[in-house]
């Protein structure tokens, strides 16, 4: 089974603050594989979704150390079922008047949205979770992957509850 | 600026002194000017002006450590506020309250690489409990308090605010300010648990009840959240044995029955055979840092572990626990005396006479004991060992780090909380001679006994200045060993004797550099007058430089080498085993 967690790091929207928890990340020894941060409902908030890799003893501790940072107001590991994961992807992919079609066709079965359409080349946006955008960039390999940028996960759990 | 105004200079001041400082430690300097300048208007406000920055950190670490109360340095930007660097991580390691103030250049200059900009807030930021820097004056009185609260409260620790030049200069009213001070400020993430859960409570309670060798380590954490009497409460009515951390020690009576001394890599062979046999461990207020617990899965090894600690992430973060207690060691332990009906009906808990006569016999094998040396020389041991009885447990002992640090630790009778100040978790080689100097300054009346290296009396050496113009009456015992011993010793045991670059014969004359500094000074080098020389500098009323001329090669024992375990402790009573 896979190490990987998703947490939400909930905190006062102070400057430096995304460098506090990353630098505490960094300074125990901990790996963030992927990291979202953005505002949220409340101003003055800032919500972050960090992906680690870690074993419960570890994520324990994770937990606990970046609580300690004044500035953050919430911690919670997500559970692995009951948890809404998206991930938002970029991906530049080569095209011509030959393949154009039908990468477009593809992205259509994925739900991608074409953004940019170039003589040689497709820029298309697709949202999902990772397994999703990782079948569809193996997809698009014979084509030739240009460019990818992805946004890491963020997530939200079901139901009322934070 | 009139009396109705009020610049930020004058309101970092007027703020500390309404929030009950009176002496803080201090460095000039260009991003500072408008603070300095506001000082004359404060007599009530005591400044020391050390002579280096970092003696300003750990002279504001020494006056927190000795008095219990908030110590507070400033220094100007870039190279003064960096120089505080390693007086912060030494306060931070060891959770002591320190407000640390620093100039810093203009809003306008930020980062623009301005003469003497450091982003210090950045460098401070894994080494303090939380650190800002003030971009309004209007933010300046909260941040200034939040500071000081964050600072002293839950599990202590230093805390940094930096403040541009622009904002020491800036005006507001009065009025304005007088709003701002008393503004209640919100720190929604930050709410330290007071008490403990009562199921855990609860639950430790049945476990101590049914304790056949039980054993308290106490730490740090007992002397933080002044829990010594609760602590004396249960150990001597329910006859358990404790042994304190380096930290800890004051915690509990060292001249008790019960006192095992110190426990850890250099702790007595009692207090470590305690831990590895004891079936019950109450580990109040430590955090199972490797210099006690050495390898941490053999730690213990036989005991079903209560764990009391105010920081709920320093459960299990070393060592796993079989009762944890996140909350403040006094509450928990007031409310775990009253589970145990300690004072009222304690018999069955102090049931364990078995494991006493174990423990006695154990002190009494393995007592500590030091070799005289066949050329003469003063083992450094008997000098403590001498100062001590001199002292009777009535002083402050301070200490820098090394060899020294340990036989101090061992040789000492430690009766009152806050008796030592050193350095546990940093190290921190140089703390010494200013926090000695910060805890004379917050306990005027106190005998305050500094037992130092001659390494790292080197370090901040220039601090003595201030034994002198501030008449300190600190005795400093510097043992000259003319090595960096415990490096030494390492490298004697595990490098083959390669002394590589601890030699310091090439030491300057330590009675000169104190004349140079208008301290005056003794020289000790036999055992014949050490009593006598001692004694007449303990009792004089100024400070002095104590020089103890001693063995050069004596070895720090017992000791459980880096990472092991007590079966692997050596020298169990003090000096080398017999090697075959």
């Amino acid at each position: 089974m896979s190490n990987e967690h998703q947490i939400l790091v909930i905190t006062k929207n102070t400057s430096g603050i995304g460098a506090r928890v990353l630098a505490l990340f960094n300074r125990r020894g901990y790996s963030v594989k992927k990291m979202t941060s953005g505002v949220t409902v409340q101003p003055g908030y800032a919500r972050m979704t960090l992906t680690v890799d870690a074993d419960s003893d570890t994520l324990d501790q994770i937990q606990k150390q970046i609580y300690k940072i004044i500035d953050v107001v919430k911690v919670k590991v997500f559970p692995k079922t009951d948890v809404v994961r998206r991930e938002l992807m970029l991906i530049k992919v080569k095209a011509d008047d030959q393949t154009r079609s039908q990468i477009v066709q593809i992205a259509n079965i994925y739900r991608g949205n074409v953004l940019d359409v170039a003589p040689t080349s497709l820029i298309i946006e697709l949202t999902g979770d990772e397994e999703k955008l990782r079948g569809f960039i193996d997809i698009m390999k014979p084509y030739g992957v240009l460019e990818m940028a992805k946004t890491g996960v963020t997530a939200m759990s079901r139901g009322e509850r934070l | 600026m009139g009396d109705a105004m009020i610049n930020g200079a004058r309101i970092v001041l007027e703020t500390l002194h309404r929030m009950g400082v009176t002496d803080f430690f201090g460095y000039p300097g260009g991003a500072v000017i408008p603070i300095y300048d506001e000082i004359y208007k404060y007599p009530k406000l005591n400044h020391y002006f050390a002579r280096h920055e970092q003696g300003a950190a750990h002279e504001a670490d020494g006056y927190a450590r000795a008095t219990g109360k908030c110590g507070v340095c400033l220094a100007t930007s870039g190279p003064g506020a960096t120089n505080l660097v390693t007086g912060l991580m030494t306060a931070h390691m060891d959770s002591v309250p320190v407000l640390a103030i620093t100039g810093q250049v203009g809003c306008a200059l930020l980062g623009k690489d301005a003469f003497q900009e450091s982003d210090v807030v950045g460098i401070t930021m894994p080494i303090t409990k939380n650190n800002y820097l003030v971009k309004s004056i209007y933010d300046l009185p909260r941040i200034l308090r939040e500071a000081y609260y964050i600072a002293t409260t839950g599990r202590p620790g230093p805390v940094l605010v930096d403040i541009p030049k622009d904002v020491q200069l800036k005006e507001i009213t009065r009025d304005e300010f007088d709003k701002l001070y008393e503004e209640p400020f919100a720190l929604e993430g930050y709410e330290p648990n007071y008490k403990g859960h009562p199921k855990q409570i609860k639950k430790a309670a049945k476990v101590l009840k049914n304790a056949k060798r039980p054993l308290i380590i106490a730490g740090a954490g007992v002397l933080k959240g002044r829990a010594s009497a609760e602590l004396f409460e249960l150990a001597a009515k329910a006859q358990i044995p404790v042994t304190n951390t380096l930290l800890g020690l004051g915690s509990f009576p060292g001249d008790h029955e019960l006192f095992l001394g110190m426990l850890g890599m250099h702790g007595t062979a009692a207090a470590n055979f305690a831990t590895d046999e004891a079936d019950v461990v109450l580990a109040a207020g430590i955090r199972f840092d490797d210099r006690i617990a050495g390898n941490p899965e053999a730690f213990c090894k036989n005991a079903t572990i209560i764990h009391i600690d105010i920081d709920p992430a320093e459960i299990e973060k070393n060592r796993k626990v079989d009762v944890p207690i996140v909350g403040d060691v006094k509450q928990v332990l007031q409310a775990l005396n009253k589970e145990l009906k300690i004072g009222e009906d304690e018999a069955k808990v102090a049931a364990h006479e078995a494991w006493l006569t174990q423990i006695k016999a154990w002190q009494e094998q393995y007592a500590l004991r030091y070799n005289e040396q066949p050329d003469g020389t003063l083992p450094p041991q008997q000098v403590l060992k001498t100062l001590n009885e001199l002292l009777q447990g009535d002083a402050v002992i301070v200490t820098d780090v090394g060899q020294h640090q340990m036989w101090a630790a061992q040789y000492f009778t430690y009766r009152k909380p806050n008796s030592i100040v050193t350095s546990g978790g940093a190290g921190t080689m140089g703390f010494g001679l200013p926090a000695a100097i910060g805890a004379q300054v917050g306990m005027p009346k106190s005998k305050v006994v500094l037992v130092v290296g001659d390494g790292g009396f080197q370090m901040t050496a220039h601090e003595l200045m201030l034994i002198n113009q501030y008449k300190l009456p600190v005795k400093i015992v510097l043992l000259n060993n003319s090595y960096l011993g415990m490096v030494r010793q390492w490298q004697e045991l595990f490098n083959d004797k390669r002394y590589s670059y601890v030699d310091l014969s090439c030491n300057p004359d330590f009675q000169t550099l104190a004349t140079a500094y208008g301290v005056r000074s003794v020289k000790i080098e036999g055992a014949a007058d050490l009593k006598a020389k001692l004694k007449a500098a303990l009792d004089a009323d100024d400070g002095v430089l104590i020089e103890c001329v001693v063995a050069r090669e004596e070895n720090v024992y017992p000791m459980i080498p880096a990472g092991m375990t007590v079966a692997d402790m050596r020298g169990k009573e003090g000096v080398a085993d017999d090697v075959e």
